[in-house]
């Protein structure tokens, strides 16, 4: 794993260092700090042809610069990298860390002993995040962009797709959730074995029907909403429903 | 023959007093025999005389213009030109209407014109009480809107300009020609009513202007409002604060550096914290550059302190513009806030409602809400279902609403979910 650390602060910036480099000597040696810089531009430079894993990046660096706004700039080229923020007091900008860059983690610079335990708190989770990179098959998932949070959603969670009035929107419904996103329903159908297109707007997810209605053409999720069923598709289903409850 | 020549003549007369009492009772202008005599030799004398000499369609066209005219002075309103319009339609119309009822009963009455005349004189006076009855009706509905007074009236000079001229420019007509008649003025009266509706819709427009415009004026004076209240707090801890400056002074001047100790930490610290959430949330604030969210924004928080709940609230961007009708954004931000106090009522535990408005690296608008909620959400996707709610609480009022005005954007999404005991919406408005 690559570390960038940029804090303009020189004592703090080292202090960061020399902490977060003994951790890792001892823990995991392959981690390597690639940039300890003092300014966004240093940063900014390093980015243009070059790229880290994880970013320590202070709130608010020298000169009017904007860890926020550096944190955008890394996004822009790197999705899946780790920023972590430090910062001098608790901003109050959880939402704007987690959904506009977001930001794995946010440290408030308090005494020493609890700063540096909630730094290397912080160091664990992006190692753990990494690791979890490298072995994560994206083919499971449907991912929901939140803003910049990417949101990962298991197959087998969803209950169903649905197009809405609008075209080019489609519905999405879990257990916890409901997101909306653009996309097309064919796109959807094909993905996991148990999504099965029960009518021109829908996609359901055979695992967690509850009910066929054959009358009403129509089927019941376990969240008590319902599907339509085209006449086309309604036998295909049964037989399909058949089979996975049997 | 004679006979036949009699009756015609004499119900031509009665027709005409039929109109001159429907044209003085409709337009209210008193009747009296000085006006009677007076359109009878200012309109009825020289209609007739053209009638005569020069030919029909001239004594139709001076009849209108004198009656117009007669009628405008006596009365000096625009109504009255609506109400001779009327008249002569009901006219028109219902002697078609008398030939078709007669037709259709096969009743003749001999000579035949008898009954035509008699049930048409029946029906033209019990329409014009209607008429009459109804005009009050529609004064009320105009009121002081002057254009549609206007509308009206073009509206009804043009229909009875057109049916006169189909009844009796037809006639002069061959077939050849009342084809190429008829494309004209249905072109015309279909190219008249666009610009009616044109005009309508032009109206409805600027009325729906004005009143977002007051619904921002009213967002405004609430952002004020909130504004007063922020700046009494302030007002009040400048006052606090010059007696916490006397009472340190009196503890340094004891050399009471205990008391000190104990009466900063006790006092002042915690009205410090207090004036700097303040101070943060004003400054928030002042990046959001749209009144009508300024207003509805600081008053929800209030509230919601007013409650007893924690508020953050995070605007890191300068927020100039949003893809979104104010009005809309206002009422989906106004549901999901109320909706974040009413869930955090009857509650002891945390609560906590945190709010951010940013700009994506896209560049598009997200604003998000998360709240700790007291309730047991179940299924989410049915807490955008009207009229569902949970027991005992109205957690979801208005999700539907929420729903479709989010449907009307398609650069809008929404997403709804739930984690870690928050609930959370966030809205993202793709940039044009």
């Amino acid at each position: 794993m690559r570390v960038v650390i940029c804090e303009d602060n020189i004592g703090q910036q080292q202090m960061i260092f020399s902490r977060l480099k003994n951790y890792s000597m001892m823990n995991y040696p392959s981690v390597d700090f690639v940039l300890v810089a003092s300014s966004a531009e240093e940063v900014l430079a390093f980015i243009e042809n070059d790229k880290a894993d994880c970013y320590f990046l202070d709130i608010r660096l020298g000169d009017g610069q904007n860890g926020l706004q550096l944190a955008a700039d890394i996004r822009k080229k790197d999705v899946l990298a780790s920023i972590i923020f430090v910062t001098d007091y608790s901003e109050g900008l959880n939402l704007t860390f987690k959904y506009k860059v977001a930001a794995l983690d946010f440290i408030v610079k308090e005494t020493t002993s609890r700063f540096s335990e909630q730094l290397i708190e912080a160091f664990e989770s992006s190692i753990k995040r990494y690791e979890q990179l490298g072995q994560m098959e994206t083919t499971n998932y449907f991912q929901i962009k939140m803003g910049e949070l990417i949101k990962n959603i298991p197959y087998e969670e969803i209950y169903y797709f649905a197009t809405s009035e609008n075209i080019h929107k489609l519905h999405l419904s879990e257990k916890n959730g409901v997101y909306e996103f653009y996309g097309k329903l064919k796109d959807i159908e094909e993905r996991y074995s148990h999504f099965f297109r029960c009518h021109k707007s829908c996609v359901i997810n055979l695992q967690h029907v509850s009910q066929l209605h054959k009358k009403d053409r129509n089927v019941e999720m376990v969240n008590g909403v319902t599907c339509p069923v085209s006449i086309r598709a309604m036998k295909n289903l049964e037989r399909k429903l058949g089979e996975l409850f049997k | 023959m004679d006979t036949d020549k009699l009756i015609h003549s004499l119900f031509f007369i009665l027709e005409g007093c039929l109109l001159l009492w429907a044209f003085f009772y409709t337009t209210k202008v008193t009747i009296s025999v000085k006006r009677v005599l007076g359109y009878f030799f200012i309109v009825v004398c020289p209609v007739i005389l053209i009638f005569l000499f020069f030919g029909q369609w001239y004594g139709i066209v001076y009849f209108l213009a004198s009656t117009f005219i007669f009628y405008y002075l006596l009365s000096k309103k625009i109504f009255t030109f609506i109400h001779i319009c009327f008249v002569l339609i009901i006219g028109v119309f219902l002697d078609h209407l008398t030939q078709i009822i007669l037709n259709f009963f096969k009743i003749h009455i001999n000579p035949e014109l008898i009954g035509h005349y008699i049930l048409f004189s029946i029906l033209f006076v019990l329409a014009i009480f209607v008429y009459n009855q109804a005009t009050g009706k529609m004064y009320k509905l105009i009121g002081g809107v002057k254009i549609a007074s206007h509308l009206i009236l073009t509206i009804g000079l043009f229909t009875t300009i057109t049916f006169y001229m189909n009844i009796y420019l037809v006639r002069h007509l061959t077939e050849d020609k009342i084809v190429e008649y008829n494309i004209i003025t249905q072109l015309i009266y279909f190219s008249f009513m666009l610009i009616v509706i044109y005009f309508i819709i032009k109206i409805i427009k600027k009325e729906n202007a004005l009143k977002q415009k007051e619904l921002e004026t009213a967002q405004f004076n609430d952002y004020m409002h909130s504004l007063e209240i922020i700046n009494n707090d302030m007002q009040k801890f400048q006052h606090d604060y010059s007696n916490i400056l006397f009472t340190m002074n009196g503890y340094i001047e004891n050399d009471d550096l205990e008391g000190l100790k104990q009466y900063f930490n006790q006092h002042i610290i915690s009205t410090e914290e207090d004036t700097l959430r303040l101070n943060k949330r004003l400054s928030n604030l002042s990046k959001l550059h749209i009144p009508g969210m300024k207003g509805l924004l600081s008053t929800k928080i209030l509230q919601a302190e007013n409650e007893g709940i924690t508020v953050n609230f995070e605007i890191p961007d300068i927020i100039d513009s949003i893809e979104m009708k104010v009005v809309d954004i206002a009422r989906v931000l106004g549901i999901i806030l109320d909706n974040a106090i009413e869930a955090n009522k009857n509650t002891k535990h945390q609560k906590e409602i945190s709010l951010a408005i940013f700009k994506s690296i896209e560049q598009s608008t997200i604003i998000v809400v998360e709240n700790t909620y007291n309730d047991n959400i179940v299924h989410i996707d049915q807490l955008f279902n009207e009229g569902y709610s949970t027991k005992g609480n109205n957690r979801g009022i208005g999700l539907s609403n929420v729903k479709d005005i989010m449907s009307k954007y398609p650069n809008a999404t929404l997403q709804t979910s739930i984690n870690n005991g928050y609930f959370s919406q966030m809205i993202e408005l793709a940039k044009g």
